[in-house]
């Protein structure tokens, strides 16, 4: 069915491309909203990648499992795009939240929060496609461009970063 | 640790997470605006572009900017003409669809393989044709041929399941039949294939054994024999010198790069010298005056055939103490290349890689390595550190005489290159908005590049 789909939006078909779009948009957002921490910049960045997608969607490659990553792929460019643009701006993941106080905070999170907001972008976005939207590891390979034994070492590098003694089942289940 | 590191990450993603009412309705009805998608990619719009203004300058700048201008589409010295087959998206590939490695390339002056998706394809006339030879499962992880191309090995591993388990298909005819080996009963991480012989650093997420075993195979993945352990205790990318981590050059000789910034009594990079039974972590080098307080971190290790061996050596300084075991963070100062005659035991007489004033940067620089004397590196003047490809001017700089001298050809955005002799080559790019695959050959040593034929 996927691929009737894809075939059919290959062909400029635009109800094929709805029908392909629609459950990603979700996805999309929470994905642009991890990465940009805003609400109105995550929404412009889903809507130009869902038109970058749709002018470019001849070149969706005929595979079943094609659509998601590639789609994903023009989201966090667009959000890399997005993050170039804003030179103004300093976009720390800490500001969306009030201060913490981490005395009152048993579970860690404040200590994680401050360390994934010092990771560089990609090393964010690795960790929000593999986390965050559960993908498979193929597919946040494709998302990032990369070989799967790349985003493997990548993946495993930064959880290493924020938790020194996480023991390499903790990373992949 | 009681935690689970992804329930924090989702945890911390929610909090921050607002619904947004009617979003999927407003992006629908505004892709519903647009009219319907060019049948001309971006990328060939602008390769027609170039062209018409390279037609249009040619009779007042002459021949020589026209070549610059029009890099991508010249016809090579003597070869085919160009075709404007549409590229591979790489960000479309499905599962095993990672052909963006090192070893994801194997061709030769005119024949060679290349796995897309699931399939493995081959040509015999230079990539012009192919003709699909092996459908696998799993993640393909990496092939190797023997020199006659008649014995090949592929191997995949499957990811999605998360178990790690490692399928092998073996050739002797060339590729015209397969033989499947079901997966092993070990995982396995890292693995690696010299035509019928292979190594497997055995980790995984249900094996949280250190040290990790290394497994070996004399026969195409029939039979495993346990031959050691390694206890490298990390794992990690090294930005600039490559991905692959675990290679044998010969029956004997083998690495294992941690990607780990060199540091008293572990140089990063394991070495067996006796087919994987032991390893040990002391390469060293001796730095380059001036750089004698440097950070250091140890590229890959190439084994050449006569016993000759180089070492891409990276200098500079870690930037924050808090990642001082990180490559991410090591601002590179200059790259080195060392030499080895004595099959990579001892390493001396570093060059720097540096041609006609381009030092590789970036953390997707490739490099390649056919002997002692001719090397291949590529620079781009303009590579945004969150960036995953190249987006700015890239070159191609080739030396023939060791790093002595440097030829710099303006380039595509070469991801992955290789070369079968001291003329004819190979090179994935990316093009185009969307970071598209393109698969390009060169007659010339890398001077002029031309698309080719993918499946």
């Amino acid at each position: 069915m996927t691929l009737e789909l894809i075939s059919a939006a290959r062909r400029g078909d635009r109800d094929a491309f709805e029908a392909l779009l629609r459950p990603l948009i979700d996805p999309a957002y929470r994905l642009a909203l991890a990465m940009l921490s805003d609400r109105t910049a995550a929404e412009d960045a889903v809507q130009e990648s869902a038109l970058k997608a749709w002018r470019a969607v001849r070149r969706l490659r005929p595979d079943p499992e094609s659509f998601r990553p590639w789609l994903l792929a023009i989201v966090a460019n667009q959000c890399r795009d997005t993050r170039r643009r804003r030179w103004w701006t300093v976009l720390k993941f800490a500001d969306l939240h009030p201060p913490d106080d981490p005395t009152t905070d048993p579970s860690g999170l404040v200590d994680l929060r401050q360390a994934i907001a010092q990771l560089p972008a990609n090393d964010r976005l690795v960790l929000y496609l593999f986390f965050y939207l559960d993908l498979p590891l193929p597919e946040v390979a494709a998302t990032l461009g990369i070989s799967t034994a790349a985003t493997k070492a990548r993946l495993y590098r930064i959880t290493r970063r924020l938790r020194p003694g996480l023991e390499i089942s903790e990373v992949y289940q | 640790m009681t935690d689970r590191l992804a329930d924090e990450i989702q945890a911390m993603a929610e909090a921050s997470y607002a619904p947004n009412p009617g979003l999927a309705s407003r992006v629908i009805e505004r892709v519903r605006q647009e009219p319907e998608p060019s049948r001309w990619a971006p990328w060939a719009k602008s390769t027609l572009a170039v062209a018409l203004t390279a037609v249009v300058l040619v009779p007042v700048l002459g021949f020589g900017i026209l070549l610059r201008a029009n890099l991508l589409r010249l016809p090579l010295p003597g070869g085919e003409s160009s075709d404007t087959t549409p590229a591979l998206s790489l960000a479309s590939t499905g599962p095993g669809g990672d052909w963006v490695v090192r070893r994801g390339l194997h061709l030769g002056r005119t024949s060679g393989s290349v796995p897309l998706a699931n399939v493995l394809y081959q040509t015999a006339d230079g990539g012009r044709t192919w003709t699909e030879r092996l459908r696998f499962d799993g993640g393909y992880d990496g092939m190797s041929w023997d020199a006659d191309g008649r014995d090949g090995t592929l191997w995949t591993v499957d990811w999605t399941q998360r178990s790690f388990a490692l399928t092998v298909y073996a050739t002797s005819d060339g590729g015209l039949h397969w033989l499947r080996r079901t997966p092993t009963a070990f995982p396995a991480a890292f693995a690696f294939f010299r035509g019928v012989e292979g190594w497997v650093y055995s980790q995984s997420p249900a094996t949280r054994s250190d040290p990790a075993p290394i497994y070996h195979t004399t026969d195409a993945g029939a039979t495993w024999t346990r031959v050691g352990t390694l206890d490298a205790n990390s794992w990690g990318s090294t930005s600039g010198v490559g991905e692959d981590q675990f290679e044998f050059a010969n029956a004997r000789v083998g690495w294992f790069r941690t990607g780990g910034v060199a540091a008293p009594g572990d140089s990063g990079l394991w070495i067996t010298t006796d087919g994987g039974h032991t390893w040990t972590s002391w390469v060293s080098v001796t730095p380059p005056a001036g750089l004698e307080n440097a950070d250091v971190i140890l590229g890959y290790p190439v084994l050449f055939a006569d016993g000759h061996a180089v070492l891409p050596v990276a200098f500079g300084r870690i930037t924050d103490p808090v990642y001082a075991r990180d490559p991410n963070h090591l601002v590179v100062s200059a790259r080195y290349v060392y030499s080895s005659a004595d099959g990579g035991l001892t390493w001396t007489n570093p060059q720097k890689l540096e041609a006609g004033g381009l030092q590789p940067q970036g953390s997707q620089y490739m490099q390649f390595y056919l002997d002692q004397k001719h090397w291949w590196i590529t620079s781009v003047n303009d590579h945004p550190a969150d960036n995953p490809v190249p987006q700015g001017q890239q070159f191609v700089a080739r030396t023939v005489d060791g790093g002595q001298t440097w030829q710099v050809f303006p380039s595509p955005a070469i991801i992955q290159l290789m070369f079968s002799d001291s003329q004819h080559g190979w090179a994935e790019a990316v093009a185009g908005p969307n970071n598209t695959n393109i698969l390009l050959r060169t007659a010339d040593g890398g001077a002029h590049w031309q698309e080719a034929q993918v499946p």
